[in-house]
């Protein structure tokens, strides 16, 4: 058996049980802080999540720069909390250390069979429906789905010849981001809405791609991947991505002045349920996974329209939930 | 219901608030509206700072509840880490046969240790530090853990620097003896040795002649 002490205190050791713990403490105060001081913005509760991922990722090498004896046990005998220490007290004679192993081992499996395997799969069957279902250059794109995506970009700043568009009764929206980047639109679901719901979600998308010029994103889901162990930031990771849907629907608002063609566009976009009642785990799982799509399209449908207006200055107090968790943690080794 | 019927409802509501709001500013001039933005502003302000206050409040709570939290496991389990008042109070609470004391103490080092840091989780392992006569300065530190411990998570004192490194033979255990500058800016030197049960490191500001002279009396 391998020394878990040597194990626990070795700089690797530390930094991943230390990032664990200082993600709970961050993630409980921004919970707290956009209680506080009433964070509503998709914009800024998605910075105040991303303090969640960051923050402990980034700030262990620097607490043990500022003092490289932080994990000593001379430092840790007068810490606000050693990990350590509730790591090796044994509970029903068995080491808590066991619990966090066994955590973040279903955390691992997780992250590989709900995020990992998918995005794989989800990457190799959108790069094969582009590529089989995409209606060929040569080919005559119908001339009724061209005008009917003309009418609805008319005035989005988004060109025509960079939408592609996928010879499929489903009713699919999605964008491919890059250099050049693309939106991907099935004839079923040009054929179902109408100018001013297709509009919206046109909008939606565009939304998406001026959203990643900034690679914040990109970089959070590095920072995810690498704490793959790490529940917190699988969950914050998620509540992040949700944001984000929330800030491009208010850009397709301002960009099509029209809340109810997105609210009706997303409504129209809500599978229906009968469609996932499967038996036996499958089905389970399905309706687990149906169940939280529909909370979190609910949620979005729910605050379209509506204001925000954040009543306390954000910056600041960003600013001063960082500092206050920056604080707490030094002091949790 | 439909969805655009409900989006319909969700939209009346928020027409017949906003209604209401233009219905009260009909009532006000422009000089009461600007003085109420004023306010607005002024309390915006104020709730920022409220906001500050509060979590002030609850992060203070946060770091008790951790603090108390920290506590726990010491009543669980006694043997954690944590200082001693002397070796006596070590024993009572950890248990006698691991400590080995030397049977050599270099002039000028006051008896007894001045700090003692013990534990039996996750392993078994003591600091004893001494200090000289003459000052309140620590000029001899004692290391002892079981073979599971590292005796440098023991070390409040450390070398800033070394300058030789010699591998000796006493009383036929491998040592290391290392000769430098510590920490503290004091010349030091240090020997490192283990037997089939524990490892030991002794640090000393003496000469490293004393230094191997302690470690003798302490190998039986």
């Amino acid at each position: 058996m391998p020394n878990i002490n040597a194990l626990l205190t070795s700089y690797f050791g530390m930094y991943a049980v230390q990032v664990l713990v200082h993600s709970l403490i961050a993630s409980l105060i921004v919970d707290i802080a956009l209680l506080v001081w009433k964070i509503t913005k998709p914009v800024n509760q998605q910075a105040f999540r991303l303090i969640v991922l960051f923050l402990p990722f980034m700030m262990y090498p620097i607490y043990q720069f500022i003092n490289p004896d932080r994990g000593s046990l001379f430092f840790r005998l007068h810490s606000l909390t050693d990990i350590n220490k509730w790591l090796f007290t044994e509970i029903v004679g068995l080491p808590m250390y066991f619990l966090l192993l066994a955590v973040c081992v279903l955390t691992s499996v997780v992250f590989i069979i709900q995020e990992f395997l998918p995005m794989v799969m989800q990457f190799l069957y959108q790069r094969s429906r582009s590529a089989q279902d995409a209606l060929q250059e040569e080919d005559v794109l119908p001339e009724e789905f061209v005008e009917r995506l003309e009418e609805a970009l008319e005035g989005l700043p988004f060109h025509i010849d960079d939408i592609k568009i996928i010879n499929n009764d489903d009713l699919e929206l999605f964008s491919s981001t890059g250099l050049r980047p693309k939106i991907y639109a099935t004839t079923g679901i040009i054929d179902a809405f109408d100018r001013e719901h297709l509009r919206a979600a046109l909008a939606h998308e565009i939304g998406h791609i001026v959203r990643s010029r900034k690679p914040i994103l990109m970089v959070a889901y590095v920072v995810r991947c690498i704490m793959f162990f790490n529940p917190i930031a699988l969950i914050e990771f998620r509540k992040i991505a949700q944001e984000e849907e929330k800030i491009c629907d208010d850009i397709a608002i301002e960009l099509t002045n029209n809340p109810e063609a997105l609210y009706d566009a997303i409504a129209m976009m809500r599978p229906e349920y009968e469609a996932y009642e499967e038996g036996g785990i499958k089905g389970v799982a399905s309706s687990l996974e149906h169940y939280s799509h529909e909370v979190m399209l609910k949620n979005r449908l729910m605050r379209i329209g509506g204001q925000s207006y954040e009543r306390s200055d954000s910056a600041i107090a960003f600013s001063f939930t960082v500092l206050l968790i920056a604080g707490l943690n030094y002091f949790i080794v | 219901m439909s969805s655009s019927k409900g989006f319909r409802l969700l939209k009346e509501e928020q027409n017949r608030v906003e209604g209401i709001h233009r219905q009260i500013l009909d009532f006000v001039d422009l000089r009461t509206y600007t003085l109420l933005h004023h306010y607005s502003m002024k309390s915006d302000r104020a709730f920022t700072l409220r906001g500050i206050l509060i979590m002030l409040v609850i992060s203070v709570i946060i770091a008790t509840a951790l603090y108390s939290a920290n506590l726990m496991p010491s009543l669980i389990d006694k043997g954690f880490a944590r200082q001693y008042g002397s070796l006596e109070e070590v024993r009572r609470t950890l248990g006698n046969e691991h400590i080995t004391i030397p049977n050599y103490f270099p002039e000028g080092i006051r008896w007894p240790p001045s700090y003692i840091v013990a534990q039996r989780s996750p392993f078994w392992g003591i600091v004893m530090e001494f200090q000289s006569r003459d000052s309140e300065q620590t000029v001899l530190s004692i290391i002892q853990t079981d073979l599971k411990g590292l005796t440098e998570s023991f070390r409040r004192l450390d070398f800033k620097e070394v300058r030789e490194e010699v591998e000796y033979s006493i009383k036929k255990n491998k040592a290391i003896l290392k000769v430098g500058i510590c920490d503290n800016g004091w010349e030091c030197n240090s020997i490192r040795w283990q037997d089939k049960t524990r490892r030991f490191e002794i640090l000393s500001t003496s000469s490293p002649f004393e230094t191997m002279k302690i470690a003798e009396g302490m190998m039986h």
